[in-house]
């Protein structure tokens, strides 16, 4: 009798435990699913295409590095379409062959917006940034401070006297361009 | 395995710095009298219920953003973008009305137990502020989404609020957030739905357990001390075991209610400038049917009084029934007070369903109202919710332009009753549309309203209606059309008298009636609309007033105009808002 007992009370104990993991699994599955939805999931995009941002003649050659922002025509976030949304900036500059480079005002380092270099110090400088001193050359290029490479380039074309660039969030930088070249 | 020696030290370990013992006894060894019973499991499944509505609400506030703009907007993320966020979304909706059920039964176990009676008034009286806190956090819920239903029935509420007498208007203004409804009233229902609620939620029923342990639970007064002494039963596990069962089945049937009914309604974006049969969920239908019956003064007083007198009921059962007897007999009284309300709930509730059931307009409304949903959903779906948020999703509607144009100019004189020529709405040169025209064309639906009155009731055979009528529908340029019928119809067309009065050349101007050559098609609805009184049409008979709406403008309504001959396509329409 009380060996019966004790297997009943065994039992409703395994049982009771199941139904625990039962409920637990089934709700567990779709939860996680449900939370770990943004995982690789596109939620703000704001197209490939490229975005017209400036007249060719805005930029000419040797001339001093142009600032001028990216307003994407069409930004879905989430929920949101969001038009004519501001994503950042880009320096043009046309060298003396007449080739156009944008830089992305991003700085390398810690994400500050890189400025132009007004007090002309020393001329190789042409960008600096605020808040920690790096300096950029007119091509990019790293010259001093803490930045870990030269000015993320966007890519860039001229169509029909217009200057387009592609923004983007991984960028590629001038630095790595030169050792792969 | 550890050994028994090892598991007593870190058993000891534990006990010396949390004291675990007692608390363990209290919760899992203390003795049921009478045993264990299905009886008493409707607290726990309670428990389990707010744990899972906690999860899911917690899950669904990782997407949702509280405001006018994009309450919508997320929850329409969330319901057709998130990985199962409709079946989140639904768990959650269907959770509370499991709550509201659930609740009821452990009402009516405790009610018939005495669980009220000495000494455990205060428990009980806990339970009845749970029971307040549960409803509010339904109604609060009920608004976020910000979509119709959600709104227009919030708005009855807060009307309600605003009927108390003396300081009506402030209380009003404390509700919603400032003097109308907007981002304010979705931050401080949001704020107490998941903020201030929880928090009180939590606080009182810690309270109502912590005293269910120091009160134990109470016995069935029909059985004899001696037997509940003798049947008493340890909480673990059989207490545990019945309790798990009926948590298992507590939650398969919300799962199941929630995947096969594809979750829950989401309705389109609020809109102030609707029309909208707002009708609450379904708990609160009772009192939503009662104000039916009364109006006035009575309105306010049962709208008011009617709930603030059940909760004090409620809560002052305890000391309404204080019989030191306490067997079911000698608690009739109350007991059957009990079982009125709750036949009145159920009655109520029942009665109110059936009276939208048979509600032919309301159902033609909630049609409508499923379809404006739908479009929402997917405009939203496909092309992102504009920042306007809310009902600006309607402007991404294609037809969008048309249909302002057709507001603006056009429906006054074609829709409703006040209508002054032709009416044109769902279903218009459609095959149906036609094959009536043909039939009554002085009916009120067509000329009936102008001074053209020349056409007399077609009649032929159903063989040839049906070819004339496919032989005109063709002329819509209709993508679907049965050739050979229609070419047979247009024979017909010229043998049976009609083209005595009709060409259908596009060129013949200044017949009896008018050309109906491309009738319906995009190219002579642009024309005719831009130039009503063309001898090619109804020349001097004309009473369609010419409107200055440009080539693109009417182009704009043309492709409305041509959305309604397939009412079926239901992405292109919203119904005649
Ligand atoms: C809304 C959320 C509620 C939750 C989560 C809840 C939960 C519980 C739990 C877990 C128990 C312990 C059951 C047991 O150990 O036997 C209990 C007991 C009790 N509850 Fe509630 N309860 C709620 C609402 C209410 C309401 C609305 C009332 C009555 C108006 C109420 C009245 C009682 C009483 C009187 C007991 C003691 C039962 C007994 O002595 O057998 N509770 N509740
Ligand atoms: S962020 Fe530009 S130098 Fe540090």
């Amino acid at each position: 009798m009380s060996e019966t007992k004790m297997t009943r009370r065994g039992a409703m104990k395994v049982i009771s435990g199941l139904l625990g993991l039962g409920v637990a699994a089934i709700s567990g599955v779709p939860f996680l699913r449900f939370l770990l939805f943004p995982v690789g999931v596109k939620t703000v995009d704001s197209g490939k295409g490229f975005v017209d941002i400036a007249a060719s003649t805005m930029v000419s050659r040797n001339a001093k590095p142009v600032y001028t922002e990216i307003i994407v025509p069409r930004v879905r976030d989430a929920w949101n379409t969001k038009t004519n949304v501001l994503l950042g900036g880009t320096w043009l500059v046309r060298n003396n062959r007449g080739a156009l480079s944008a830089f992305s005002s991003v700085c390398p380092h810690l994400g500050c917006s890189i400025q132009r270099n007004k007090e002309s110090v020393n001329d190789s400088v042409t960008f600096f940034c605020p808040c920690h001193s790096s300096a950029f050359s007119r091509n990019g290029e790293r010259l001093s401070g803490p930045s870990p490479r030269g000015l993320d380039l966007l890519p860039v074309i001229e169509k029909n006297g217009r200057i387009l660039v592609q923004w983007s969030n991984t960028v590629s930088s001038v630095n790595e361009n030169d050792q792969a070249s | 395995m550890i050994s028994q020696e090892k598991k007593q030290k870190i058993s000891d370990w534990w006990e010396l710095r949390t004291g675990y013992r007692q608390l363990h006894a209290l919760f899992f060894h203390e003795p049921i009298l009478g045993g264990s019973s299905y009886a008493y499991v409707f607290g726990h499944v309670l428990l389990f219920v707010v744990i899972f509505q906690a999860m899911t609400g917690i899950l669904l506030a990782l997407f949702y953003s509280p405001s006018t703009s994009a309450a919508w907007a997320s929850v329409a993320y969330i319901q057709d973008k998130v990985t199962l966020g409709w079946f989140i979304r639904g768990l959650h909706s269907n959770g509370a009305s499991a709550a509201m059920i659930v609740v009821a039964m452990h009402m009516v176990q405790t009610a018939i137990y005495g669980a009220y009676r000495k000494p455990r008034e205060v428990n009980w009286m806990l339970g009845v502020i749970l029971l307040v806190l549960i409803l509010a956090f339904a109604q609060t819920g009920y608004l976020l989404p910000w979509d119709q239903t959600g709104y227009w029935s919030t708005g009855i509420v807060i009307g309600l609020i605003e009927s108390v007498p003396l300081f009506g208007d402030s209380l009003k203004e404390a509700v919603q957030g400032g003097n109308t409804y907007g981002n304010l009233t979705l931050t401080r229902f949001f704020a107490i739905h998941v903020l201030i609620l929880p928090v009180l939620f939590v606080a009182v029923l810690l309270g109502h357990i912590a005293l269910t342990r120091k009160h134990r639970t109470t016995p069935p007064s029909w059985k004899s001390p001696e037997k509940l002494a003798r049947l008493a039963e340890p909480f673990w596990p059989s207490q545990v075991f019945k309790n798990m069962v009926a948590i298992a089945f507590t939650f398969i049937l919300i799962v199941a209610a929630t995947w096969m009914k594809h979750g829950i309604e989401l309705y389109a974006p609020a809109d102030p400038a609707s029309f909208f049969d707002a009708r609450p969920e379904w708990y609160f239908r009772p009192l939503f049917q009662v104000l039916k019956y009364v109006d006035g003064i009575w309105e306010v007083i049962v709208s008011l009084l009617l709930p603030l007198a059940v909760i004090a009921i409620l809560f002052a059962t305890p000391f309404l029934d204080h019989n030191v007897e306490k067997s079911l007999r000698a608690r009739w009284k109350i007991l059957t007070v009990f079982m009125m309300g709750l036949v009145a709930f159920v009655g109520l509730l029942v009665v109110s369903f059936y009276d939208d059931r048979v509600n032919e307009s309301f159902q033609r409304r909630m049609q409508i109202a499923e379809k404006q949903a739908d479009d929402a959903r997917k405009f939203a779906y496909t092309y992102g919710v504009p920042d306007a948020g809310g009902v600006s999703v309607f402007t991404l509607d294609p037809l969008y332009e048309g249909k302002q144009i057709w507001r603006k100019h056009c429906k006054s004189c074609h829709v409703g009753t006040e209508r002054q020529g032709p009416e044109i709405i769902m279903g218009y040169n459609s095959r149906a549309w036609i094959r009536d025209f043909l039939l009554r064309p002085n009916h009120d639906r067509f000329f009936g309203l102008t001074s053209i009155k020349g056409m007399d009731p077609v009649e032929m055979n159903e063989h040839s209606l049906e070819s004339v009528i496919e032989f005109i529908y063709r002329e819509t340029g209709a993508h679907d059309v049965n050739d050979k019928l229609a070419t047979m119809g247009e024979r017909y067309f010229d043998d049976e008298n009609c083209s005595n009065c009709h060409s259908r050349d596009w060129e013949t101007e200044g017949e009896e009636g008018p050309n109906l050559g491309k009738r319906g098609s995009v190219e002579m609805l642009i024309e005719f609309i831009m130039n009503p009184s063309h001898p090619r049409w109804f020349g001097e008979k004309n009473e369609m007033p010419t409107n200055d709406l440009s080539l693109k403008e009417t182009k704009a309504v043309v492709h409305y105009l041509m959305s309604l001959q397939h009412p079926e396509d239901s992405f292109h329409h919203h119904g005649d808002r």
